[in-house]
């Protein structure tokens, strides 16, 4: 199992390495820079757009940035952003909380919801529940989230005068406020993330009730209840789980349309903004994290497997 | 201009300002709350701390000093009169008021220091500023409201949304037209401001372009934009209104619906455009680039295909490409992409001069029009763009800004665009309240500070 770990660990330092590359490079293929987008607000000259990309250091050969870059970060200081100068760590740290907890809460719905569902409608297959968990499903995979979250908050004001608090406040200073400001986007998040986890779990519960020991176990007599905890449900769990992990970078991509509509300060609103600001230093930072964060999921749900499968081992 | 107790004039280019005298700096580090000098006002105005600064250009070219004779007094010595002096020192255009300790550090970048009616409070980057009374304000008992926050919500639904449920009492600028409708019947008791915008914009062609190099061209192209139908797409046909050179809130602007002389080069007629069309010697152009964008919005690019319509009726075939905001801010903003029509608003501006001087003096850096240095060669135009900024006389100035408007119609170097009105609606709690778009010393901006609670 070390062994395993470390392996991981060592390609996840160059996984993490390969991605910052990439993204600096196709950073610097896009048109415009940074100090255009300062210039069309404060209409700076030739020269004095000159000046600042010499300042902000976008002159500098991109193997001199990057290994500058990369030092500083291996240091853990991912720089100041290009156009409002603050610690890109510092603004980090206040947003991560805000994706991860939509993200944490959305998957948590997610699976409050699709893991009945899924449950139903294999055990009633082709018959109505089934049909009608299905819909639900593919309703929530086939609808925008965006437009979902839209109907939501426009709905909410005009038939309830209620829309969530604005200023985001985090769970440990004011838990009633946070809960107030996240649980319709998580609900609706949720929701759109049902949608896959219920087709998947039905489809693997199908399989597992269709196995010969499924009807050893029930000729031995047992209960259909502990027949479906002990031997159905826990030998679906790993197409579930790795679904779950597959989402995880969905959900913290996803995140930014329930970030905008809501007005929370999520990382998915920092990397958009990043990137229409051409503000290379941000955009590095996020996906150095996003990468990271889909890593250490994927890594989680590889040893859970052997948790849930004895017969799974990770050395192998 | 707040700062200011009183001001006098002695000759045409001298300007002596007092500072008042209880006006003190916030209670915090660096300056823990001396008093605001007159040496503050001549450090931030120095020549050449702000030379190089051209966004802060527009007193800059008339501006020989600045000092600072004692603690109070302030002295501005100018190359020449300057009719929008006064507005300038008072708005976004002129330079900051702050203490020299705050460039120790770069620390100007990092923090904010104030003298004014609110301090900041709070920033969330992305989420929302607060804003606190500031108890030492010189003119207290000014402000009344404890606290000012201001939300970022970067999605109209929700923006109407939050001020429906209370969680917003006013919003400014960004409320959709038909989202208006649902507010002034979602709200009883709300109070709604129409605007004029400040906003300069339009469609710009290469001036080197041919044959967008022959005035009759350009003056064919803005007689084929029915601009009514542009108003309409956006929904804003009631009360928006039509750009000249100046934008409607500029000061002197004048309504080309109203004036014949000006409503000659803007008034849709298709036959006429044909007519110059062929006066030029053009009989139909295919596959010209024309750039928009969706920086201003959804509707800025449908507009942009009413245009598209408006140009193919008299035989003008443009390419529509739509370009992300940065390869918009990066080209088509700043006229550096020459060989295409560029659609795209321009820079704020309420001051006549300003909005002049940004799109029409030829090596602006502001200047949304390409190869814009070919007006150098037109010297009626700089003559009366600078016999206007230095007129003392209001009513021959008005008369310039007019002769102006007319001459850079006729020259049509950009096709000036639609306003639709700025809309800000306030909660029946907040009636009165009204937000002046003018950046301008005015009384009116006393009303944010909500005197009639």
């Amino acid at each position: 199992m070390r062994g395993y770990l470390v392996r991981r660990l060592l390609l996840a330092v160059l996984t993490l390495f390969g991605i910052s590359l990439i993204v600096a490079g196709v950073m610097r293929t896009l048109p415009g820079d940074v100090v255009d987008v300062l210039a069309a607000e404060a209409f700076y000259n030739d020269a004095e757009k000159e000046r600042l990309r010499e300042e902000l250091g976008l002159e500098a050969p991109f193997i001199e940035y990057f290994g500058d870059w990369l030092v500083n970060a291996l240091q853990g200081d991912f720089g100041r952003a290009l156009r409002t100068q603050r610690s890109v760590g510092d603004d980090l740290v206040n947003r991560i909380d805000v994706t991860l907890e939509l993200a944490f809460l959305g998957l948590i719905i997610a699976t409050v919801i699709s893991v009945p569902l899924g449950i139903v409608a294999a055990l009633q297959r082709s018959r109505w529940p089934d049909y009608a968990a299905r819909s639900i499903a593919v309703f929530a995979l086939a609808i925008p989230g965006f437009w979902l979250a839209t109907l939501a908050i426009v709905f909410g004001a005009k038939w309830f005068t209620w829309s969530p608090p604005l200023g985001y406040q985090a769970i440990w200073e004011a838990p009633l406020t946070n809960l107030q400001q996240m649980w319709l986007p998580a609900l609706l998040f949720g929701l759109i993330l049902a949608g896959v986890q219920t087709r998947i779990l039905r489809t693997a519960l199908l399989d597992v009730l269709r196995q010969d020991y499924m009807l050893t176990a029930r000729a031995k007599g047992l209960s259909r209840v502990m027949l479906l905890r002990r031997h159905a449900l826990r030998n679906s769990l790993i197409p579930f789980i790795t679904v779950i992990g597959v989402q995880f970078p969905v959900v913290l991509g996803g995140s930014v349309v329930f970030e905008l509509i809501f007005a929370l300060p999520g990382v998915g609103i920092y990397l958009l903004d990043g990137i229409a600001n051409r503000d290379y230093i941000v955009v590095q930072a996020v996906n150095v994290w996003i990468a990271g964060a889909v890593i250490l999921t994927n890594l989680i749900v590889d040893v859970s497997y052997g948790f849930l499968d004895p017969r799974i081992r990770v050395s192998s | 201009m707040w700062l200011a107790e009183s001001y006098e004039r002695p000759d045409d280019t001298t300007w002596l300002f007092n500072i008042k005298e209880n006006a003190v700096w916030e209670d915090r580090e660096p300056v823990n709350g001396r008093n605001v000098t007159a040496e503050d006002v001549a450090f931030s105005f120095e020549e050449e701390r702000y030379g190089g600064y051209p966004n802060r250009g527009a007193i800059q070219p008339s501006l020989v000093g600045v000092d600072a004779p004692d603690e109070r007094t302030v002295r501005f010595d100018l190359s020449g009169p300057l009719a929008p002096f006064l507005l300038y020192l008072g708005h976004h255009a002129g330079p900051y008021v702050m203490p020299p300790e705050l460039l120790v550090d770069e620390m100007s970048r990092q923090t904010m220091i104030s003298a004014g009616p609110f301090l900041l409070d709070e920033y969330e980057p992305g989420s929302r500023v607060i804003y606190k009374r500031n108890p030492n304000y010189f003119d207290a008992p000014k402000p009344y409201a404890d606290s000012l926050v201001i939300n970022f919500i970067g999605d109209n639904s929700a923006i109407a949304a939050a001020f429906l449920s209370g969680e917003l009492n006013t919003t400014w600028f960004g409320v959709a037209p038909p989202i208006v409708e649902e507010l002034e019947n979602g709200i009883p008791g709300a109070t709604w401001e129409y605007q004029p915008s400040l906003v300069i914009g339009g469609v710009f062609p290469d001036l080197a372009l041919e044959p967008f190099n022959d005035p009759r061209v350009r003056q064919a192209m803005s007689v084929a934009i029915d601009r009514d139908a542009i108003l309409t797409v956006g929904g804003a046909l009631e009360r928006g209104q039509w750009s000249t050179a100046l934008p409607p809130l500029a000061g002197w602007w004048v309504d080309p619906k109203e004036d014949d002389a000006l409503g000659e080069f803007y008034r849709y007629n298709p036959e006429k455009a044909m007519q110059l069309l062929d006066a030029a010697g053009v009989d139909g152009l295919d596959g010209v680039p024309f750039h928009t964008t969706t920086a201003y919005g959804p509707i800025f690019a449908e507009q942009s295909q009413v245009v598209q319509a408006n140009l193919l009726q008299v035989g003008i075939s443009v390419d529509l490409v739509v370009n992300e905001p940065t390869v918009h801010y990066s080209t088509i903003f700043n006229g550096s992409n020459t060989g295409v029509i560029g659609h795209t608003l321009s820079v704020a501006s309420i001051e006549p001069d300003e909005a002049l001087r940004n799109v029409f003096i030829p090596d602006s850096p502001r200047s949304p029009i390409p190869n814009g240095e070919l007006m150098a060669d037109d010297q009626q135009m700089l003559d009366l763009l600078n016999a206007q900024r230095t007129e003392g006389d209001v009513e021959t100035r008005k008369k310039l800004l007019y002769d102006l408007q007319l001459h850079i119609a006729s020259q049509m170097y950009s096709v000036p665009w639609v306003n639709p009105p700025i809309s800000q609606v306030a909660r029946p709690e907040l009636s009165g309240v009204q937000f002046i778009q003018t950046f301008a010393p005015s009384p009116s901006l006393e009303d944010m500070w909500f005197n009639d609670l």
